[in-house]
């Protein structure tokens, strides 16, 4: 049986109605709407610039929040298996690549390296395949969530692997954090390095292995 | 599950905290991180700059008479709709920890400040929020190799387009922001393209990301195929809509800047 998902009280139980009620709990989805807007828009803002950077961020913001209500009507969303806000991520993913994607279709400038990226992150979520396949990365991205959160928690990261593994993902070169922590380079990598092993190893016990969210023979927490 | 992978979903669990927060801020029931033994945070305040000044540049634009030779400058890219600054989009703005338990990190970079002994792990008392230390993180992402550019379009009295060329670098060092009125056409006007009878040009200067600047001939065309087509669908082609066009069509995370020479025109 799957541990749920640890968030922010209001959120979780804001989840869990819309949920439980197929989306007909409408106040509690509009106070959804008004909490994830925030945060979907600055996740589209800092993806997007230029004039309409936005008006875009907006457009999309919407798109996301229908997509999040259409799943929640259809019983896509279990809050057992990922927190809201993480099922809504990987939503604003998919349809970031989408959009990308229909932009250049249409004749627009979209950089090579946007569009590898963004498929890359959906790649690594197994999000390739399309809406379906939202509900199991959120779940892996939720178990990510708690490798990290969780102190003694499934991924039992020490502090420096903890700091390390996070400053890596925000762009931290080896070199950089060896200077800024008064390390050596290879002390830097060699805990990230363990870090990254601890979470692939915590992750294959979940079941979770390689970039598409497939299950393996064995045993679930 | 290779490195990068595991790179990529932990930024990605780092932004799902970033949500979080933002929608607890927005909760009155969550209390507001602070440290412990200081006062409240101060508010945070939004500058938004005077009406007439947002307007200034599409105001100026609008006033320009067209004569035998007109030259128009459009106002900067990168503008959100109703907003005076020119930010640059920042791929990897906003990342930060899953600093749910700050004093994780704390702990080791306090360390590095303080010029106490090595000991990865000494406990030491908290100094740095989660706010504070993502902005540490910012510092250690890896910079863009910037880089800048200007785009020639050249356009007959029919509005077809007729030649495009693309000078990489053609100012050097100096940024676009920096450029005098009239510098941009006087740089780029008559460089690879030559046209008989009335004619404009519209210099499209950008910089920013190297990665997001046209790498080709092919790419500078298509370019400007978007920043045209998309003026020309709003039947309006006044230096203030190429401007905007420009902006629209450019990757994001560059500065664009405009300016338009009509020659022969009465």
């Amino acid at each position: 049986m799957t541990t749920p998902p640890a968030t922010g009280g209001d959120l979780a139980e804001l989840g869990r109605r819309c949920a439980g009620s197929r989306g007909g709990d409408r106040a509690a989805f509009e106070q959804l709407h008004t909490r994830l807007t925030p945060g979907i828009r600055g996740f589209f803002t800092r993806r997007s610039a230029g004039g309409r950077a936005s008006e875009l961020a907006d457009e999309l913001t919407q798109r996301v929040m229908i997509a999040l209500f259409e799943a929640m009507a259809e019983g896509r969303y279990d809050p057992e298996r990922s927190a809201v806000s993480t099922f809504t991520y990987a939503i604003a993913s998919n349809i970031w690549l989408r959009h990308l994607r229909e932009a250049r279709a249409r004749g627009g400038v979209v950089s090579d390296n946007d569009l590898d990226r963004a498929e890359e992150d959906a790649r690594s979520l197994g999000l390739m395949g399309g809406p379906s396949d939202h509900a199991a990365s959120a779940e892996l991205l939720e178990a990510v969530r708690r490798c990290l959160r969780e102190r003694g928690g499934p991924g039992n990261l020490t502090e420096d692997e903890h700091t390390i593994v996070l400053a890596a993902a925000a762009g931290a070169s080896d070199r950089a954090l060896a200077e800024r922590l008064g390390l050596a380079a290879s002390t830097i990598n060699a805990k990230k390095q363990s870090g990254w092993e601890k979470l692939r190893r915590a992750l294959s016990r979940m079941g979770f292995r390689g970039e598409v969210p497939e299950r393996g023979e064995g045993e679930r927490e | 599950m290779d490195d990068r992978t595991l790179n990529n979903l932990v930024r990605m669990a780092a932004e799902i905290e970033e949500i979080e927060r933002a929608a607890q801020a927005g909760s009155s029931s969550s209390p507001r991180l602070r440290l412990a033994g200081t006062s409240a945070e101060r508010p945070r305040t939004t500058k938004r700059l005077p009406l007439a000044v947002r307007l200034s540049p599409f105001a100026a634009a609008a006033a320009c008479v067209a004569a035998a030779v007109m030259i128009g400058r459009g106002p900067s890219g990168g503008t959100p709709s109703g907003g005076g600054a020119t930010p640059v989009a920042d791929h990897s703005s906003g990342r930060g920890a899953t600093g749910q338990d700050a004093s994780r990190e704390n702990k080791l970079l306090a360390r590095n400040g303080a010029g106490e002994g090595p000991g990865i792990g000494s406990a030491r008392p908290v100094t740095m929020t989660a706010e504070q230390f993502r902005a540490f993180m910012r510092q250690f992402e890896a910079p863009r190799e910037l880089s800048s550019g200007v785009l020639a379009i050249y356009q007959d009295a029919a509005g077809v387009v007729r030649c495009v060329s693309w000078h990489p670098q053609a100012f050097g060092a100096t940024p676009i922001e920096k450029l005098e009125p009239g510098e941009l056409v006087k740089a780029t006007y008559g460089q690879q393209c030559s046209i008989v009878g009335p004619h404009r040009l519209i210099a499209v200067a950008v910089s920013g990301p190297k990665e997001n600047l046209p790498s080709s001939a092919e790419r500078a065309q298509e370019l400007a195929q978007c920043i045209v087509g998309d003026a020309m669908i709003k039947c309006d082609a006044d230096p203030p809509t190429l401007s905007v066009a420009s902006a629209s069509c450019v990757p994001h995370g560059l500065h664009v800047m405009m300016e338009t020479l009509a020659m022969g025109r009465p």
